[in-house]
């Protein structure tokens, strides 16, 4: 039980998969306008990555056994990745047809979301079978550690808003540079976990 | 308790020593001029036309919003029915023109038997037209008219108001009246205790009030902090009986009128007429000689502040009302309505104009708003045009009291931001 | 004479107290603590206090000059419409009006002093140079000048200086100044290397620790007069007083109940809640770091959260992570979440009065029980330990200093 709340914290807070790993920033700058649409990214994208982590987890095993992983590892991942979010947009499409709305590009653009895909990588890689407790704290840390920094972004956004900034810095520039302060907050927690 | 929410008050700086406790200074003017038109614009039903000869207390016609009449406040006649500029409405409205023959014969009227049952009583209010003389101008017998159990009857003679001192002015010559008003209304709605509130440096008016309450089981006095706005129901309220309620105070069984309605209900329950002149404080650092001014209602401003000394400074400002509350002028011939209590002139260089810094989010708007909102938040929601936001933080609630921009460090103009997007706030939520 | 009526609708009645009375205050109080080290340095300098003095003179040059040179471009880029407004209405030159708005609009003063005060006395200068730039231009200037950042200027710059020149900050050597004082384990290298749980008052003692009679940063070691200037602060109302006393008074319990699962008894505890908050940074960074209005949330009990959530991430990362010390960072974390705090409390402050309470009432109890484990959990990880040192950190005139270095030390000679 340890070894999952372990992989769960750290994963989510000490390497942050965008303030430690610098990943998925696409989506988390264009999406990050308002809270509502943040926070349906962000259980979007739990979904995909739960699932397509421990598909992953799976399937790694069976490439290593073949022999083919080395190469073959990104591709199959992909693969699983993309028809994943297929039906995470057939889902939200039929039920949230708003939020379909508001994510717009966002949604598919998640098949080529730097999070998802290096979490398979990184989960495909533990080879151990004993390691389900940590894939599994790993694979709800990753995008639960996305979801929060997203919500924190958003609320930061609607600061930003109001404040004095030059023309040339409004919007994107802006918002990078509070997230390489962010990550310079985070960078504090490294060794806590 | 403050320490997580807002302390609601503030102690501000009177500036009382330029008219109170000084001699008060009687003018009769030529003419007045009494709105022929109610709250909202109509028309007088039953108006008199030009030509009549009317006396103190004769109706010139009925209100359409509140059924209540509207009465001529010296003896004389109606010379013509002009359109002069109305300060509530901020356009010009129908007046009746009334010379004065500085006589003030009243109309005949007789006192009231002695127990007046509660519907007997909101007729009296009714038919006498008594509006409250705080400032608002809201009609006494909507108050009365209640189902509500009411348990206290609060009279307010704190004037929280920088510079305002009329209403310690008429204390000591309108107790008795108000003791009497008091009694009556308390038997006629069954209610067990009556307070007077004031606050505790007015030292002049609590001997007077000590004096006429000497053995007297039915009202008491008690005595307030120097804070604004102390003088605001909801801030009274919670306290003298440490309540708090949501939209009128008959839910926590009070009712409020200030000690200058009450005085006028009591002479006209005497047989005496309500009051047709009052003490207006013109006041303010502009002013040669400052003084509390004892005239008829429907006087003109410009002529009070001739006839007082005038203006000493180049440039000045002008508030019908007290600094925070008031509503700035852009001319000064137009007449005083019955619920002002007076006129604040300032000097220009007094005010410090445009020289605000950013905002420093120190909290201090937080800590000192009467109805618990956070100005600092709304202000920036007002900013980036989220009128959802303004809305859900409760801009609605603003009363524009002015306490936010008194205590704001930065001096940044928070009141009129909240008093010009209220408007667009309430039609855009109601659009839904 | 003539009289005009003049229509304003500004407000009439304003505060006699304003924000430039509030940071000249703070400024004095900053500039207070600053003597105070300038004359412990002095007294106890011994045969280098005349390099000691110089080098708070360069360092304090650097800081202000950079500073106002970044104000003041950042003015003129920012404020371009205004200034222009400013030239045609009154005839003044733009670049004037600048220089004056540097002082009166920007207060540039602030942020050089509590950065200096945050760096140790033998700091190189370009350390403190980078420090400044990146703290005034990335973490003020570019979100907008004052009163539109985000983040803590002085705090950004520090941790960017930090991280990029750890080794020199540890060495000190590198800088022609002195050959002595500049070696010496820090005590936060002691403390980490002997498990956090030890009390060793026979290397400092409680009245040492308390004036501030050993070497750290300049701000960072007088604890009585850090203690002195926080009340009179508070009383003055410059600072607000619950950011201060909650984070001092959680970190203060959470080292209570460390102490107490740590097998220190009740007034040991109490000793050593005492002296973990007398060190490190702590009472400095709650006096003036995290009581910046501009980064902290506004209503009552954001701030009390507010605090709060940096209390815990504090003691995290002092007493598990690896960086020294952690009041930097969890100053940034928390400015981080302001804004949250003040999306989740949006509304009328006595509305849902439940809901304060409960979130306040969960992280007290969240800090009392992380205290209760942490010491549980050093308790039982005392096993390993380390070999031990001795290291005498008062700063004695003319000694050298002998010391053994633990591995642990000698990479964390930084003080934070």
């Amino acid at each position: 039980m340890a070894a999952f709340y372990t992989a769960l914290l750290g994963s989510m807070i000490v390497s942050n998969s965008v303030l430690a790993g610098y990943k998925g920033l696409c989506s988390y700058l264009g999406i990050s306008k308002k809270s509502s649409s943040a926070f349906g990214m962000g259980v979007a994208l739990t979904f995909v990555c739960v699932l397509s982590g421990l598909i992953s987890w799976g399937l790694g095993f069976a490439l290593r056994a073949i022999g083919i992983y080395d190469f073959m590892s990104t591709i199959v991942f992909i693969l699983v990745i993309s028809s994943l979010v297929q039906l995470t947009e057939l889902i939200i499409k039929k039920f949230f047809p708003s939020l379909y709305k508001t994510l717009g590009i966002y949604l598919p653009l998640i098949t080529t979301n730097c999070v998802v895909l290096g979490l398979a990588l990184q989960v495909g890689g533990m080879s151990d079978p004993a390691s389900f407790l940590e894939v599994l704290g790993t694979v709800l840390g990753v995008p639960l550690g996305y979801f929060i920094v997203i919500m924190i972004f958003s609320c930061i956004q609607e600061r930003l808003e109001t404040s004095n900034t030059t023309y040339n810095f409004k919007g994107a520039a802006i918002g990078l540079i509070t997230t390489a302060i962010m990550a310079l907050a985070v960078y504090g927690f490294s060794g806590v976990i | 308790m403050n320490i997580l929410t807002s302390l609601g008050r503030k102690h501000l700086n009177g500036h009382k020593g330029l008219t109170a406790d000084r001699p008060t200074v009687h003018y009769d003017p030529d003419f007045v001029y009494i709105p022929a038109t109610d709250n909202k614009g109509v028309d007088l039903k039953d108006a008199l036309t030009a030509g009549s000869k009317v006396k103190c207390q004769t109706v010139l016609g009925v209100r359409a919003d509140f059924n209540i009449p509207v009465f001529s406040s010296v003896s004389g006649e109606i010379v013509e029915i002009k359109k002069i500029y109305n300060k509530s409405l901020l356009r010009a409205a129908n007046y009746f023109v009334i010379k004065n023959d500085k006589k003030y014969t009243e109309e005949t009227s007789k006192p009231t038997s002695e127990n007046l049952t509660k519907e007997e009583l909101v007729e009296f209010l009714r038919s006498n037209g008594f509006t409250g003389l705080g400032g608002a101008a809201f009609p006494t017998y909507i108050k009365y008219k209640t189902d509500a159990k009411i348990d206290h009857i609060l009279i307010n003679d704190v004037e929280c108001e920088p510079y305002l001192t009329t209403d310690y002015t008429s204390t000591g010559e309108y107790i008795d009246d108000v003791v009497l008003a008091a009694t009556r209304l308390a038997s006629a709605m069954g209610v067990k205790d009556v307070v007077i509130a004031i606050k505790k440096n007015k030292l002049k008016a609590i001997e007077h009030i000590k004096k006429a309450l000497e053995g007297n089981s039915l009202i008491r006095l008690v005595l307030v902090k120097d804070v604004y706005p102390a003088g605001y129901e909801r801030t009274l309220i919670k306290m003298v009986f440490k309540k708090e309620y949501n939209v009128l105070p008959s839910e926590v069984g009070v009712i409020v009128n200030n000690f200058q309605t009450m005085a006028s209900i009591g002479k006209a329950l005497k047989g005496e007429g309500r009051l047709s002149r009052r003490y207006f404080t013109f006041s303010g650092e502009a002013l040669n000689s400052p003084a509390n001014v004892y005239a008829p209602y429907g006087t003109m401003i410009n002529e009070i502040i001739e006839a007082i000394g005038g203006v000493n400074t180049s440039k000045y400002s002008i508030v019908a009302g007290g600094p925070m509350m008031g509503r700035p002028l852009r001319q000064i011939d137009i007449p005083l309505a019955e619920a002002d209590s007076g006129v604040t002139v300032l000097r220009l260089s007094q005010l410090e104009v445009g020289k605000d810094v950013p905002c420093l989010r120190c909290g201090e708007c937080v800590d000192h708003c009467p109805m618990y909102l956070q100005p600092v938040l709304m202000y920036q929601a007002l900013n980036r045009n989220d009128y959802e936001r303004a809305n859900k933080l409760g801009i609605l609630s603003c009363v524009e009291c002015g306490l936010c921009s008194a205590v704001c460090p930065s001096h940044i103009e928070l009141t009129n931001k909240f008093a010009s997007a209220k408007p667009i706030v309430k039609i855009k939520t109601m659009k839904k | 004479m003539e009289s005009q009526l003049v229509y304003t609708n500004f407000s009439r009645v304003k505060s006699k107290r304003k924000t430039s009375h509030v940071m000249i205050e703070l400024a004095s109080a900053l500039l207070v603590l600053f003597i105070a080290s300038i004359i412990y340095y002095g007294i106890k300098g011994g045969a280098d206090t005349g390099k000691y003095m110089l080098r708070i003179f360069l360092n304090t040059l650097v800081c202000f000059v950079t500073a106002f040179a970044v104000e003041y471009f950042g003015i003129i880029l920012i404020d371009r419409k205004t200034l222009k407004a400013y030239e045609e209405a009154m005839k003044q030159n733009m670049w004037l009006t600048a220089l004056k708005r540097t002082v009166t609009h920007s207060y540039f003063y602030v942020t050089p002093l509590i950065t200096m005060l945050l760096f140790p006395v033998y700091t190189p200068i370009h350390v403190m140079f980078i420090s400044i730039l990146v703290g005034e231009l990335i973490g003020k200037m570019v979100f907008g000048g004052f009163g539109s950042n985000i983040f803590n200027p002085a705090l950004t710059g520090r941790i960017f200086a930090t991280i990029c020149f750890s080794q020199e900050i540890a060495n000190g050597t590198a800088v022609k100044v002195g050959t002595d004082i500049s070696t010496g384990a820090t005590i936060n290298g002691i403390a980490n290397s002997s498990g956090w749980l030890g009390m060793y008052t026979d290397q400092l003692s409680n009245l040492d620790l308390f004036l501030g009679n050993y070497r750290g940063a300049l701000g960072e070691t007088m604890a009585f007069l850090l203690i002195i200037l926080g009340i009179y602060l508070m009383i003055r109302k410059v600072i607000d007083y619950r950011l201060t006393l909650t984070y001092v008074v959680s970190l203060f319990i959470f080292a209570f109940f460390m102490g107490v699962t740590g097998k220190h008894g009740f007034v040991g505890s109490l000793e050593f809640a005492f002296r973990q908050i007398c060190f490190g940074g702590i009472l400095f960074g709650a006096v003036f770091c995290i009581t910046d209005p501009v980064t902290s949330p506004v209503s009552g009990t954001g701030k009390i959260v507010f605090a709060l959530i940096a209390a815990f991430v504090t003691a995290m990362i002092r007493y598990f992570g690896s960086a020294p010390e952690g009041v930097a960072y969890s100053i940034l974390v928390a400015n981080m979440l302001a804004p949250v705090i003040d999306r989740m409390l949006s509304r009328k402050t006595n509305q849902k009065m439940v809901y304060q309470y409960v979130s306040i009432a969960a992280l007290s109890l969240l800090v009392i029980g992380s205290g209760i484990g942490t010491g549980l959990y050093i308790d039982a990880h005392k096993a390993s330990e380390k070999p031990e040192e001795k290291a005498n950190i008062r700063m004695t005139s003319n000694e050298k200093f002998e010391m053994v270095y633990s591995e642990m030390a000698s990479l964390e000679g930084v003080i934070e």
